[in-house]
């Protein structure tokens, strides 16, 4: 069946396309990311996020973390959460800041802890390849300590976004994508862009908030030099 | 899916009556054109990325004896499988294998319009398997047994009163009719499907050959769940959802999103290449491409058809269609609806068995100036219309009856005197031929043409009317 069925196929596209040759697809543009900095860059991002009905919080220190994370537990009844295994993660002692807060927190160690710890959180935290600041757009490949459950169970999600992770557009997207590909390890396997929270209008158009991913979107902006 | 393409008439008269049905969709029609209003106005190149959209499809479609290789080789260089089906026999056969063989028992899907041409969900429910659709219009379209009735919106046919009685029948919960607390029901009910699944089944948006990847756009987040926990993603596409690179690809998704809702990137966008890599804890194991051709190199293979395959399925078209709003999806009969629906009914079943869709076109053009990659749905339509009276291939093609008075209608429409003198002998005839508008005495070359349809009495030209009209007026002080 395969081989017979892919060289049917074939042939008759071949005929279907019998004297057409058009030109392959042009060289791509630059793909050199054109990052963004300073306090315009984080604005734009706000409104885009706070259009969507979500939130971007302007954190000037590790302090300001701590007591945001405070507050975003106490909001949302939050007991444990989970994370990306992150470098990021580490040098702002997360899960020191979230055990102040009475939270427990964990990464993810393996494929039993989908069905466990990453289901039952009510929070999950994760850093951003790029944030897109006229959309909101948050962009993360995935990877080992980059799970995409971690965005995806939890009903809040929290991305942590560092100075100079912003790009203006999602066009700059294909500049991030265009890195990875070329790098050491390829494309991921899965690359997600996230635009706000989980909706649905599929009940008499009727907008409704997190139907199977998160209900609430909270970018914290990092505005500070991470030591 | 089954075809009921031919109980079109019935169907649409049964819809048109239903007034739920038609709340719903003049509502749906007006929200949807709004908010791609909204979206167009936010992009002041929009005309110019449609010729984009239009010229990157053409490209892509005549390129495909290069793309579809080219993609196969980076899917696998990723890790991935590639299965080429022919026909939906073919694809349901993979899949039902691919399930069989892994040991599945649980699938979660993704909305999947292709899933319903091949008419998945049966033959892997025939296999033995339990099947969730994840999707929360196609989620009530399952459980309630039925289809769905807009690309978009599959359960916009249905109110919130029956959505909660189905429910409370299907699931056995507390009558709600509050959207939120049924969305919560559903979002809870499925949320265990998903993390028991051992497979997850999705069509896709696009593939870009030169890197593999699949993309996929939603605003829930099902799709994510069955790209992610499964062990096992089996992506289904039609042929002609291949681009070469990501830069075709990112024109294209910007007019997808925009045109269908508005939104310059829905809320989810997943770049997939492959299954899981090396050391990850989570993503499937295995990933699976089916390429199915299902009578597509049919649609290429016509130059000026091969327009149909452009369609990105953004729903636009169906937004602003007059006979879409009064007639509804599920009266063309068929899985796909609207004027689009029109189009591809007609040509991805055998010839004659898309029904008479193409016939019921007003040709108002909506379509055609909403459409995101410019395809000119009307212009296909009478191409087709011109198929089905002319092609032999085409079981309504030989009426010879039907023919001579056609183009006798058309001789006299060209001779003013034989005109007149015709129209004048109708209107003398009518009471006795057409008694109220029914006809009961008709040649039998207008017979057909004159069994579905009601005539207005015919009257003497409005010219001819207008002296002894304007006399009476102008005795009246002007009032008539």
């Amino acid at each position: 069946m395969s081989t017979s069925a892919r060289q049917a196929i074939l042939d008759v596209v071949g005929r279907a396309t019998a004297g057409e040759h058009p030109a392959p697809a042009g060289p791509a543009g630059p793909s050199e990311v054109k990052w963004l900095h300073g306090p315009e860059a984080w604005d734009t991002a706000r409104a885009s996020l706070e259009a969507l009905g979500d939130r971007l919080l302007p954190l000037a220190s590790r302090e300001e973390l701590g007591k945001m994370l405070a507050d975003l537990a106490a909001e949302h009844q939050v007991t444990s959460a989970v994370r990306w295994d992150h470098p990021l993660m580490a040098k702002l002692d997360i899960d020191g800041l979230l055990t102040r807060a009475g939270v427990t927190c964990a990464p993810l160690t393996g494929p039993e802890d989908l069905r466990g710890v990453a289901a039952e959180a009510q929070l999950g935290i994760t850093g951003v390849d790029a944030l897109v600041a006229t959309t909101g757009t948050i962009a993360m490949r995935c990877g080992r300590g980059m799970e995409r459950a971690v965005s995806l169970l939890p009903e809040v999600h929290l991305a942590l976004v560092e100075r100079g992770r912003l790009v203006e557009r999602i066009a700059d997207l294909a500049g991030v994508l265009a890195e990875l590909r070329d790098g050491p390890n390829g494309l991921p396997s899965a690359m997600t862009m996230v635009t706000g929270h989980s909706r649905t209008a599929d009940i008499e158009l009727v907008l409704v908030s997190g139907v199977h991913g998160p209900k609430y979107v909270v970018v914290a902006a990092l505005d500070f030099d991470l030591v | 899916m089954k075809i009921r393409t031919h109980l079109m008439n019935q169907m649409a008269a049964e819809a048109a009556g239903d007034e739920v049905l038609h709340h719903n969709l003049t509502s749906s029609g007006a929200r949807f054109q709004a908010l791609r209003e909204g979206g167009v106005a936010g992009f002041p190149d929009f005309q110019e990325a449609r010729k984009q959209g239009r010229a990157i499809k053409e490209r892509c479609l005549a390129d495909l004896p290069r793309l579809l290789p080219m993609l196969e080789r980076s899917v696998r260089a990723a890790g991935g499988q590639v299965h080429w089906a022919r026909d939906a026999a073919e694809a349901k056969a993979i899949i039902v294998g691919l399930a069989r063989d892994n040991g599945v028992k649980r699938i979660v899907k993704g909305k999947s319009m292709m899933s319903e041409e091949v008419g998945l969900n049966q033959a892997l429910e025939a296999a033995g398997m339990e099947v969730h659709e994840s999707d929360l219009g196609e989620y009530i379209v399952q459980i309630a047994g039925e289809s769905p009735s807009h690309i978009l919106a599959p359960a916009i046919h249905k109110n919130r009163g029956e959505i909660a009685q189905l429910f409370v029948d299907k699931l056995g919960v507390d009558y709600t009719d509050d959207p939120e607390e049924l969305t919560a029901i559903a979002r809870r009910v499925l949320r265990e499907k998903f993390l028991g699944a051992d497979m997850g089944i999705t069509g896709g948006n696009f593939a870009i050959a030169s890197t593999g990847t699949l993309a996929l756009f939603e605003n829930e987040g099902n799709i994510r769940m069955s790209t992610t926990l499964p062990r096992i993603h089996v992506a289904m596409i039609g042929l002609e959802k291949v681009v070469e690179t990501y830069q075709d690809f990112d024109v294209l998704r910007k007019l997808l999103t925009i045109s269908a809702t508005g939104q310059k990137l829905s809320t989810y966008c997943s770049l997939i290449t492959g299954p899981r890599q090396d050391g990850e804890i989570e993503g499937p194991e295995q990933f699976h491409l089916i390429l199915l051709n299902n009578r597509r190199t049919t649609i290429l293979a016509d130059r000026f058809l091969r327009q149909t395959l452009y369609c990105l399925r953004c729903g636009a078209c169906l937004n602003v269609c007059p006979v879409y709003q009064v007639m509804g999806g599920h009266a063309y009969g068929w899985v796909y609806s609207g004027p689009i629906g029109s189009l591809l009914n007609s040509q991805l079943l055998p010839p004659g068995q898309g029904g008479q869709s193409p016939n019921a076109c007003t040709m108002c053009g909506a379509c055609a100036e909403v459409c995101p990659v410019k395809i000119e749905h009307p212009k296909v339509m009478l191409h087709l219309r011109w198929l089905m009276a002319e092609d032999p291939a085409w079981p309504t093609a030989d009426r010879p009856m039907e023919k001579m008075g056609l183009s006798l209608y058309g001789w006299l429409a060209t001779k003013p005197a034989g005109f007149r003198t015709a129209s004048a002998l109708a209107r003398l005839l009518q009471p006795i031929a057409a008694p109220g508008g029914k006809a009961r005495l008709v040649p039998p070359m207008v017979a057909r043409w004159s069994r579905k349809r009601t005539l207005p009495r015919l009257r003497r030209p409005f010219s001819h009317r207008w002296r002894e009209l304007r006399r009476r007026l102008d005795k009246q002080g002007g009032k008539p």
